[in-house]
């Protein structure tokens, strides 16, 4: 027979538990995110500004093959749980999608994956976006989810209105 | 004596955690902050009501912590006081959450000329509302229990 102040400890010791529970998975789960976001973008930057030829958007190709921009993006995952994560490119002009590429990989902690975005532009196309006056839409969207992809931050930068130009 | 000195030291955990760490960091960061980014920091974040939503939550919660411990387990005080603490802890959750909006219940835009950031803790809403049901429960049984006890006892 239970008696009650069995039933009063034992529900003490189980909102205790939870509490603990709930606060542990919050900061681990912001760690993991804001971690995994400050060493990306930080070694992002770093590699870019240092004018390493692997980082930053790269373009390929000519006027007759088509255009090729590309993205790669190294994920470092330094917190304690495993990290989803989302890479989107878009490129409109005058309102109209002309393309759109997206990567996706799970990074287990403390390991780091590149992510690669590859963008191809036609040739008949071509006109239309490195055109001097043509106005090219240019969104890309970082997507860090974590705890089984229950939790999320994404970080997405739009330029609006920018002629697009081969030097890039 | 030994009952007004708990309920006090329970209390004053909760305004420093809550009232008196947030205000220091604060005063902290807008002297340390130079004058062109702060301005542009309060465009993303209204830091000041932030701060100040947290402090009177942290307030509140501070004299229920201090009168339920200061009444019996069977008075309807304690019961009344318990689930109250229980829903502000859940609304502190949210303002936090929330960065300084409860509104948003988890799900948080920032918006910085080009860029833009949402973070997505819904998740975590769900859980401390769970949380809330157990401390509600759990009042709810503490004061049934005493309850009975004590008029047993009369």
């Amino acid at each position: 027979m239970i008696n009650d102040k069995t039933i009063v400890k034992t529900l003490s010791i189980v909102s205790i538990f939870a509490t603990i529970i709930v606060l542990l998975t919050y900061g681990v789960s912001s760690y993991t995110l804001g971690v995994s976001i400050s060493e990306s973008f930080q070694s992002f930057l770093i590699d870019s500004s240092s004018g390493e030829s692997s980082t930053g958007l790269q373009m390929s190709g000519d006027q007759i093959t088509g255009i090729t921009i590309a993205l790669p993006f190294t994920v470092k995952n330094p917190g304690f749980l495993e990290v989803f994560v989302t890479i989107n490119l878009r490129f409109l002009t005058n309102g109209i999608s002309i393309a759109e590429s997206s990567d996706s990989k799970r990074i287990p902690p403390g390991l780091a994956e590149e992510l690669r975005v590859d963008i191809f532009i036609p040739p008949e196309d071509f006109e239309r976006v490195f055109n001097i006056e043509a106005e090219v839409d240019f969104s890309i969207t970082f997507d860090y989810k974590t705890l089984f992809d229950m939790v999320g931050i994404a970080v997405s930068l739009q330029i609006e209105g920018e002629p697009l130009s081969m030097e890039l | 004596m030994r009952k007004i000195i708990k309920a006090t030291l329970h209390a004053l955990v909760y305004v420093l955690i809550l009232v008196v760490i947030p205000n220091i960091s604060f005063t902290y960061i807008s002297q340390s902050f130079p004058k062109e980014i702060f301005p542009l920091l309060e465009g993303v974040v209204n830091l000041q009501n932030f701060i100040t939503l947290t402090s009177i939550a942290g307030l509140f919660l501070a004299i229920l912590v201090f009168s339920s411990n200061m009444v019996d387990d069977w008075s309807p005080i304690k019961l009344l006081t318990s689930i109250a603490s229980a829903f502000t802890g859940f609304y502190i959750f949210l303002i936090l959450t929330g960065l300084g909006d409860p509104s948003r219940m988890g799900l948080t835009q920032l918006s910085i000329e080009m860029l833009n950031i949402i973070l997505d803790f819904r998740f975590f809403v769900s859980l401390e509302l769970i949380l809330l049901v157990i401390n509600v429960t759990n009042s709810i049984v503490k004061y049934y229990f005493a309850r009975k006890e004590y008029l047993a006892g009369h």
